[in-house]
This record gives C-alpha cells, sequence and structure tokens, in this order.
C-alpha cells in the first residue's frame, strides 16, 4: 500500500505534509518514491528553502490534474510565450522568487512550471532595448566602447 | 534543447537528431593547452571549459546580475524560449550574453522554426539566420567566461576522428569480400556485417557521381537534409563551411524520381544508374507494390556526420553503398539477452533509443568501451564499396571526409520471420509506409501468400518454433516442467498465424 499523505522538509528545517499525488508532479519524487518505496520519515529537500517549496507545491497542487507531459511539448514551448492566467497571478513574485522558482522546478524535475518560468522571464526580456533589460535584471554593461560599436555594427546587419 | 526532429517520421532516424541536451555527466573537455595536440582550435570568442573558473580573478558571469544564480544549462533553456530579436538585444547587454547568444544550437532551432524564404548559408546558424557577412561577426574577447555548456559542442564540433577509426583490432574488423553469390549470402552471410569491394564499381553512379557534378547537374534540386529542405547548392555550401557539433544529414527518400534515374538490372533496364545486387537477392518488401515502406535513400554529408546507434525500421538488412568518400561503421548483434551498446540506453518497449549523445560525444565517452565489447564489429567502407547491415543490428555510422552514398533496405530470404515478427508484434513500432495503408501487416501476409505461399509458410513455422522455444522455456521455469501446457500455449500465445491456405482466412493476432 502507498501512503496517501507524505512530509517534505525545506533547507531551512520546515517540514511541509502534501498528499502523495501532488508530490508526485515531481519527476524526482515520483521515481525517488517508486525506487526506495514509501516512508514515514519526511523527505529532505535540500536545494531548496521553505517559501520557495510552499510556492511549489502551491503550483503543483494547482496542477495535480493536469495530463503529464509528453516529450512533444518542446516545440510548442518555444513557439508560444502564452501562459493561463491563473500561472500569470502564480508567478507575480519578486525576481528573486521567480529565479528561485525556476532552480526548484529544475531540480525537482516539475516541466511544466520550468516551462512557466521560463516563460515569465522570456516575456520580461521581450520587447525591451538592451538598456532596460539590463536595468530589469541588474545586468552590468561590461562591454568596452569599442567592442560596443562592433556590436552595434553587427546588430546593424542582423536588422536589414 | 532544440529537437531538431521531422523527417517525416518516416526512418529510424529520430536518433540522430534527438534532444540535444547539454549533458553534464560527460567527462569535462581537455583544457586549452593540453587540447594543442588535438589541434582544436579555441572557442571563437576565447570561452574557456568551466574548471578554469576555480582558478580565475575575473568572470564575465559576475555581470549577468540576477541570472547569476542559474546554472549555464537553465540560461541557455531560458534563451530557447526567445525570438531572433529579443535574443540580438539581450546579446547586447554584457559580454556573457552575448557568448550565450551566439550558441548555436539557438539558432539552428530558430532557422528550422521558421526557415527564411531565400538565405545564403554563411558559416553558421546564426549568421545565416540574421543575414551577417562572416567580415561583420563580432571577435570579442570572453576568455573570462567559463562554460562548458558553450564550451563543449564547440570542442566536439572539430574532435578528430582518427583515433576512432584506426586501430580496430583484428577480431573486431569487418570481413572485406571481393563479391558473394546469392547462395552464399543466403547461406552464410545473412547474419554477418561485411564489406564487398567489388560490385559497385561497375555502378554508372559511381563512375560519374562526384560532389561537383551533383552540384551541376543537381544544384537546385531541393533535398531533405533532417529537418531542412534545402537546394542542394545550399547543401553543399553548408557542407563546406558548418562548425556543427552534429552536422546535418542529407538523407532523402525521393532521390530516384527526384534526380529522374532509372535503377535496375541492366537487362531490363539498360540505363540504369545502380541495381541491387544479385547477392541480397529478392526483397519480399516488393510484393506490397506501391504500398511498400519507404526502401532508398540518397546520403549525402561532410566528415563527421552520420547516424548515431539505431537498428534499422521494420526489422529489414540494409545495404550501404558509398560512392564518394569513406564511411566508419561500428556495430552490435542484439537479442532480447544483450544489453545494447555502451552508451545506449532503450525504453523498456524497445521503440526508443534513448541515448542524448551526439556522434561525437559518444566517441569520447563510450567507443573505448565499445571496442572491447564481445561483438563489436568495426570497418571502413571505401568509395566503390558496399556494407551489408544484418536485421536487427545495431550500428553507428560516420563519415571520415565528406560522402556520397546510397543506401537501401530490404527484407532477405533468412530474415522474413523477423520483419513478419516485428510486424505483428511491434505494430506500433512499424515506420515508413504511407499513411493510407492502414494495415501493414495484414497486407504483407496476403500478398506473401499469393506470391510465395511457400516461403511464408517456411518463415511461418521458424517463428512458431521460436515462439514455441521461448514459451517452453518460460514453462520450465514457471512450472517446472515443459509439457502439456506447451501445446496449449500454440493457440492460447499471444500470437498465432491463422493461415490455413485460403486467403479469406486470415486471422490477425
Amino acid at each position: 500500500m502507498s501512503a496517501t499523505m507524505l512530509t517534505f522538509q525545506s533547507n531551512d528545517g520546515v517540514d511541509i505534509t502534501i498528499a502523495r499525488d501532488v508530490a508526485e508532479r515531481s519527476v524526482l519524487i515520483k521515481n525517488m518514491l517508486e525506487d526506495l518505496g514509501d516512508t514515514d520519515e519526511a523527505i529532505p529537500i535540500p536545494n531548496v528553502n521553505e517559501a520557495v517549496l510552499r510556492k511549489v507545491i502551491e503550483w503543483c497542487e494547482h496542477h495535480k490534474g493536469d495530463p503529464p507531459s509528453t516529450g512533444d511539448d518542446d516545440d510548442s514551448r518555444r513557439k508560444t510565450t502564452d501562459i493561463d492566467e491563473w500561472d500569470q497571478k502564480f508567478m507575480q513574485v519578486d525576481q528573486e522568487m521567480l529565479f528561485e522558482i525556476i532552480l526548484a522546478a529544475n531540480y525537482l524535475d516539475i516541466k511544466g512550471l520550468l516551462d512557466v518560468g521560463c516563460k515569465t522571464v522570456a516575456n520580461m526580456i521581450k520587447g525591451k532595448s538592451p538598456e532596460e533589460i539590463r536595468k530589469t535584471f541588474n545586468i552590468q554593461n561590461d562591454f568596452t566602447p569599442e567592442e560596443e560599436d562592433q556590436i552595434r555594427r553587427e546588430n546593424e546587419w542582423a536588422e536589414e | 534543447m532544440p529537437d531538431i526532429n521531422s523527417i517525416d517520421g518516416v526512418r529510424d532516424l529520430d536518433q540522430e537528431t534527438v534532444t540535444r541536451a547539454y549533458p553534464t555527466a560527460l567527462p569535462n573537455p581537455e583544457p586549452e593547452d593540453e587540447a594543442a595536440h588535438d589541434a582544436i582550435p579555441g572557442h571563437p570568442l576565447g570561452v574557456k571549459p568551466s574548471g578554469n573558473a576555480l582558478l580565475a580573478t575575473e568572470n564575465l558571469r559576475d555581470a549577468i546580475g540576477v541570472f547569476n544564480i542559474l546554472p549555464d544549462e537553465l540560461i541557455l533553456m531560458l534563451l530557447e524560449h526567445l525570438d531572433g530579436p529579443s535574443l540580438v538585444r539581450i546579446g547586447r547587454t554584457c559580454k556573457a550574453f552575448y557568448a550565450f547568444t551566439r550558441a548555436e544550437e539557438l539558432w539552428k532551432a530558430l532557422f528550422v522554426a521558421s526557415p527564411p524564404a531565400k538565405f545564403t548559408w554563411k558559416g553558421t546558424w546564426r549568421s545565416s539566420y540574421l543575414n551577417i557577412p562572416p567580415t561583420e561577426v563580432c571577435v570579442l574577447d570572453c576568455s573570462n567566461l567559463y562554460s562548458d555548456v558553450l564550451h563543449r559542442p564547440f570542442h566536439c564540433a572539430h574532435i578528430s576522428l582518427d583515433p576512432y577509426v584506426t586501430g580496430i583490432p583484428a577480431r573486431n574488423q569487418i570481413a572485406r569480400l571481393p563479391d558473394l553469390t546469392f547462395e552464399e549470402f543466403n547461406e552464410k552471410w545473412s547474419d554477418t556485417p561485411f564489406v564487398l569491394t567489388e560490385p559497385v564499381k561497375q555502378w554508372p553512379v559511381y563512375k560519374k557521381w562526384t560532389m561537383d557534378s551533383l552540384l551541376y547537374d543537381y544544384g537546385e534540386t531541393v533535398f531533405r537534409a533532417e529537418a531542412v529542405d534545402w537546394p542542394f547548392y545550399s547543401y553543399v555550401e553548408y557542407m563546406k563551411n558548418n562548425s556543427d557539433e552534429s552536422p546535418l544529414y542529407l538523407f532523402d527518400r525521393a532521390f530516384v524520381s527526384k534526380m529522374g534515374l532509372k535503377v535496375g538490372q541492366l537487362d531490363q533496364e539498360p540505363e540504369a544508374a545502380y541495381w541491387p545486387l544479385a547477392c541480397f537477392g529478392e526483397d519480399f518488401f516488393s510484393v506490397l507494390g506501391n504500398d511498400r515502406p519507404d526502401r532508398q535513400w540518397l546520403i549525402v554529408g561532410p566528415e563527421r556526420s552520420g547516424s548515431t546507434f539505431h537498428k534499422d525500421p521494420n526489422a529489414t538488412s540494409a545495404w550501404n553503398a558509398v560512392i564518394r568518400g569513406s564511411k566508419y561503421w561500428i556495430m552490435f548483434p542484439s537479442s532480447s539477452k544483450l544489453p545494447p551498446p555502451p552508451g545506449v540506453f532503450v525504453s523498456e518497449d524497445q521503440s526508443e533509443v534513448t541515448s542524448p549523445l551526439s556522434i561525437a560525444e559518444w566517441l569520447f565517452g563510450f567507443h573505448a568501451e565499445a571496442r572491447r565489447t564481445p561483438g563489436c564489429v568495426e570497418g571502413i567502407c571505401n568509395e566503390g564499396e558496399i556494407l551489408h547491415v544484418p536485421s536487427g543490428w545495431w550500428h553507428l555510422v560516420v563519415n571520415i571526409e565528406p560522402s556520397i552514398a546510397i543506401t537501401q533496405n530490404f527484407i532477405p530470404r533468412a530474415h522474413l520471420s523477423a520483419a513478419l515478427d516485428f510486424l505483428s508484434n511491434k505494430a506500433d513500432q512499424v515506420s515508413g509506409f504511407r499513411k493510407d495503408v492502414q494495415n501493414p501487416y495484414d497486407s504483407f501476409l496476403a500478398k506473401m501468400q499469393e506470391q510465395h505461399p511457400d516461403l511464408l509458410k517456411q518463415a511461418q513455422e521458424e517463428l512458431r518454433k521460436k515462439t514455441e522455444g521461448k514459451k517452453r522455456k518460460w514453462d520450465e521455469i514457471v512450472h517446472g516442467n515443459a509439457d502439456q501446457e506447451g501445446t496449449d500455449a500454440n493457440e492460447g500465445g499471444g500470437f498465432s498465424f491463422g493461415f490455413g491456405g485460403d486467403d479469406s482466412d486470415i486471422e490477425v493476432p
């Protein structure tokens, strides 16, 4: 018999108990449970803190009924940056949290969440000038004036 | 990562274009100084392997702001979600992002997803997509950026094939023979890879075709090269000047009609450009006439292009005739008892090869082990020679120099039962048939019954024995004896040919 509830421990030592089907949105967790069997002990998630883990679990709760992703969604992923409304609201977090969610989704192997995270960042880049992108993400301009000139010229070809 | 994967699902070639993840588990490329003996040029922007960051005092990554918490793989994945203009703009924010946006896989994916109506190949996917003349491409110093993800594909694109294709141990060496008769092939060689050195030299295409002659005669003809359809002249431009880790491989199944070739034995087709060799005998798929699956391909590619490990579709055998150039082959027999070749991972139902490795990565990481593995067969097929790939054999093939080849798949007499088995028991993996061919197995069975009833019966008998053999073994293990239940199982097994000699009586297992 498989347990219906599982407990996870964030890297700052907080235990969170959730339903098994929610946890199994994470391919990492799902495979681990298949390999190691059930456990009553809290499963440590060494790379994720409590705040991020709760956020990730919130997403998994909402999406627990989604059909499992297939390999085919790679293409559609690139073609569109559409994000459904709930996910858009969900992703309205500060930048640090957004990038932490992407990292956690990658670590826990939650394709759908990783995808939404990437699309959110892509949408923040789209339509912005290089200077606006720098401001948005705190990127330092480290080009010498000559280098900047070279890139500008290259870019003029690209725009033709 | 970009998944350049639209070969019409025609052939088991998926593997050569499988999703190309950037594996992190591979051995790191050697540090620059050691690589010198390999004569591998540095990364065009001077990007170094990740390990160098440990001793570095400066790191361009420090400039990328919030993105700095993401590993390189994730940064590249994020960039995959951007269109061309956004990629160009983020590339203008700082040197590290400029270097990231020079990653060719990003531009190859954009190019393939929406090919420019007209383009000139300019040496890289990025320059061709953005239409930047090679002389205008920036040469920035990014030697303070340390990234395996950016360095590795470049390294693999320049790896020398020599250490892998030379020094073949005698026990692995593929058999080389002048020619074979049908009887010899049928009796002794249908399960063995070999190279024939003589017959192809008689083909008119061997005497006539060169890269230049094809360019002259078919420059405007559009051929399929993996995910793109390009006129031959564009492909030749690409072939002469690219730095792809896995160069595009021209692989066209309609070349005979596109090039207006005549194919057939000389006595029936005096103007034949080439003819299937007598030794391979009949191809039993030809009983299907126009409903037969794809059978022949023209293959053109530069050095280092090729196919990663796969088995040919529908359990067919194949021959591959090198018209110009030369190819290195490494092959393994397969059976349910044998593991796949080193570095190759197969899904449970055998339908998919889940090897994310490019040819260069595989050679780099697994060739040495493969060479030591029992069953390994290796060899080089030179200009004017033809190689036999028996049904069910794993093979990887790579061009040692720019090559032109013709390949054809067929069902020889000896493997008729294997094809029947595949068509009926792996119906979901059957490939290469036109979409409107509803039930390949049934049609094949009916046509075989019509045209070769005796051979069909023989093949079915072989298959029944094989299946029974397996079942008996199973029963011995499970029930401790082989008897009574075995007889029952003849009918009850998941597999029965219900061919009673009457066409109308086809039972679908």
